[in-house]
């Protein structure tokens, strides 16, 4: 090894004065092929860093394939991250770093809808445009600039509330919500769509975030007898399930968003068979464009991407896409993705409304033999998946 | 469904009777609210998940582990930090500064060590037993009988032996009792390590049962400090009849209100006894001259 790092060196020092020379060159490169420079605000830190770090390695492989397919008209994509560890003050002060001294025209983030809801004022002013992937009903309404890749919460409820009253038949439906900002409102929205479609909400409660012992709420269960209960939360609903089986509640379960999560599936084991959630990305490839994503994803970091990945590399494309046709204008960038259309993503078709909120559609999934999968959207519920409601 | 609320108030009465009387064992004998019980509580739980999970040892010795490791937590922290200050005369106020100091480093470090998210140590559906139209896992029927034989035994251990004297004569008059030639310092490391041990194994019984997170110490602690209060500062059966009442009255909450109010009607039966019955349920017949004091 010693002998052959010896042996390296000649032709390192041959390359030297090439890469000085190069490098003088591009000291002063013409405006054509200067990057483009867009920020992305992440929790890199932190609890939910691991969601950052996937929607990191999304965006990162979108800018490596735009930029080895001669950039954007020439000139390669860059993105500057910044680190808000899922807190809105940390968002605020990140979007400001970004607008006044990077002057990026487009800001990729934040994942926390409160962090979103921070940066948005700061964006509107600064006319900088947001894409955030983000959840909250309330990002709707945050400003002109503001778009989001992921849908709205409410727009999950939309897709789940008929899925449940005409193709599994629940007319009863019980509620059992985290009690904060989310909870909230998905059980306000259930609430709504449900009973608008002629069913009725037994039982509504809620339960302090972080909750392990769900056993009186089960005991109640039983008694309301719902065809389902709905449970939005996050990784409490892995207790909830594991109790609610082992008490022998035999109704049905249903999650929201949050239930993809690898982790709830190691938590409540084979509780967790057969709950149906919705979610915004297929288990098996949903297009030709989602195959290589995959493939291309596993090589570069050796997993499986998450949702938030193939929502972060769609962003990335649809914004690259509007960087090639208008320039850096955020302006000009705002009223082109309020014209996207039908962009063709990992995640399925991507429009935008006129909040910028995203259009895109709803899947059904489920959980069969410690898998996330896909439930037929077209044909009746698949027995194997939806049968296995008792646990022994 | 009455039956199976009060079953399910019964055990969680169980696991918080275990933690105050731990608690009771170290704020009776110390005057040292020891809000770090609750990190030796969770460090308990943590290290029990080690055994069980990384390192595949059996249940029992993993819930062994877990109680020794909360009992050596408790004495290291009564050598380190409460008989210094103990010995140079600091304050009440300056224990509980330090205690939560304690707390908060060590449960930080236990989140640096094993991550922020929830842990379950037993994944999966639980085998159940069923009795009168209640449904118990093996594990809640295993909290019932640990507190069931531990709970009498201690409470008679305090009243009727001489370990259980001495430590009531520590309670009532340390100084009067170091005079009297005990060991001050020997009984305070004994009730750290028997108190901590109880914290210990109400935390393995509850994380085998729920699972647990680095941030579950607290809220165990204030309501076995709750327990302690409402059941009578000062008694050993207090708070044990005050975990049983607290867990009795939180089943019912979740039942007729909902889970929000637990910790506001908990802390509101906290403040309905201190303006009532400042002295608890069981609380110590004192003579006149002892109250004034």
């Amino acid at each position: 090894m010693r002998r052959n790092s010896w042996h390296s060196i000649p032709p390192v020092l041959a390359i030297l004065p090439i890469l000085l020379f190069w490098g003088c060159q591009r000291t002063k490169p013409s405006r054509s092929e200067e990057p483009i420079r867009i920020g992305a605000i992440l929790p890199l830190t932190g609890e939910s860093a691991r969601y950052g770090q996937y929607i990191r390695e999304g965006i990162d492989l979108a800018v490596a394939e735009i930029n080895t397919d001669h950039g954007i008209n020439g000139r390669p994509l860059t993105i500057i991250y910044e680190d808000d560890a899922a807190q809105p003050r940390l968002a605020a002060s990140a979007m400001t770093k970004l607008a006044e001294i990077d002057h990026v025209p487009v800001v990729i983030g934040s994942w926390a809808s409160g962090c979103v809801l921070a940066e948005a004022p700061i964006a509107e002013k600064m006319k900088v445009v947001v894409m955030a992937i983000a959840i909250s009903p309330k990002i709707t309404a945050a400003g002109d600039y503001i778009f989001r890749i992921q849908p709205s919460a409410t727009s999950y409820i939309n897709a789940l509330v008929p899925y449940l009253v005409h193709k599994v038949g629940v007319r009863k439906l019980a509620v059992l919500y985290v009690n904060n900002d989310f909870g909230l409102s998905q059980a306000a929205d259930i609430r709504e769509q449900f009973e608008a479609q002629g069913g009725t909400i037994v039982f509504a409660k809620g339960f302090p975030s972080g909750t392990a012992d769900f056993r009186t709420e089960i005991a109640e269960l039983r008694k309301a007898n719902p065809d389902a209960v709905f449970v939005p939360a996050y990784t409490e609903i892995a207790s909830f399930l594991k109790q609610a089986r082992e008490m022998g509640l035999s109704t049905r379960f249903v999650a929201s968003v949050p239930f993809e999560n690898p982790d709830i599936l190691k938590l409540a084991g084979s509780a967790a068979e057969g709950v149906i959630y919705p979610y915004h990305y297929c288990s098996g490839p949903a297009n030709d464009l989602d195959k290589g994503f995959r493939i291309e994803f596993a090589k570069r970091y050796g997993k499986e991407p998450d949702g938030f990945a193939a929502l972060a590399y769609d962003a990335v494309r649809i914004i690259g896409s509007s960087l090639k046709a208008v320039g850096t204008d955020p302006d000009r960038i705002k009223a082109a993705l309020y014209a996207t259309h039908d962009f063709p993503g990992v995640t399925g078709k991507t429009s935008f409304d006129s909040n910028g909120d995203v259009i895109k559609p709803i899947i059904i999934k489920t959980v069969v033999d410690g898998q996330f999968v896909d439930l037929p959207s077209g044909g009746g519920t698949s027995a194997q998946a939806l049968g296995n409601q008792q646990a022994d | 469904m009455l039956l199976q609320l009060l079953a399910n108030g019964l055990v969680n009465g169980c696991m918080i009777a275990l933690m105050a009387l731990g608690y009771a064992l170290i704020y009776n004998t110390t005057r040292i609210f020891h809000v770090a019980h609750g990190a030796a509580y969770t460090a308990a739980a943590y290290l029990c998940y080690l055994l069980l999970i990384v390192f595949k040892w059996p249940l029992l010795l993993a819930v062994v582990g877990g109680v020794a490791a909360a009992a050596l937590l408790g004495v290291t922290m009564e050598l380190a930090v409460y008989a210094p200050l103990y010995r140079r005369g600091a304050s009440d106020l300056i224990s509980l500064i330090s205690s939560l100091g304690l707390y908060v480093a060590l449960v930080n470090l236990i989140a640096l060590l094993f991550g922020n998210e929830t842990k379950v140590l037993r994944p999966g559906v639980e085998k159940t037993c069923r009795l009168l139209g209640v449904i118990l896992t093996r594990i809640q029927v295993a909290e019932v009988v640990v507190a069931a034989v531990l709970l009498p035994l201690l409470v008679l251990f305090l009243k009727r032996t001489l370990w259980g004297k001495i430590i009531r004569g520590v309670r009532d008059n340390p100084v009067l009792a170091e005079v009297l030639g005990i060991d001050l310092m020997a009984v305070r490391i004994a009730v750290f390590a028997a108190g901590s041990a109880l914290a210990g194994m109400a935390a393995c019984l509850t994380a085998l049962d729920v699972g647990m997170d680095p941030q579950v110490g607290m809220p165990v602690l204030l309501t076995a400090a709750v327990a302690l209060i409402v059941g009578g500062v000062g008694t050993f059966e207090g708070p044990v009849i005050g975990g049983f009442l607290l867990g009795l009255i939180q089943s019912l909450i979740v039942w007729k209100i909902s889970a929000q109010w637990t910790d506001v009607i908990t802390f509101g039966v906290l403040i309905v006894f201190l303006v009532f019955r400042p002295e608890g349920i069981a609380s110590r017949r004192r003579r006149l001259e002892e109250s004034a004091a």
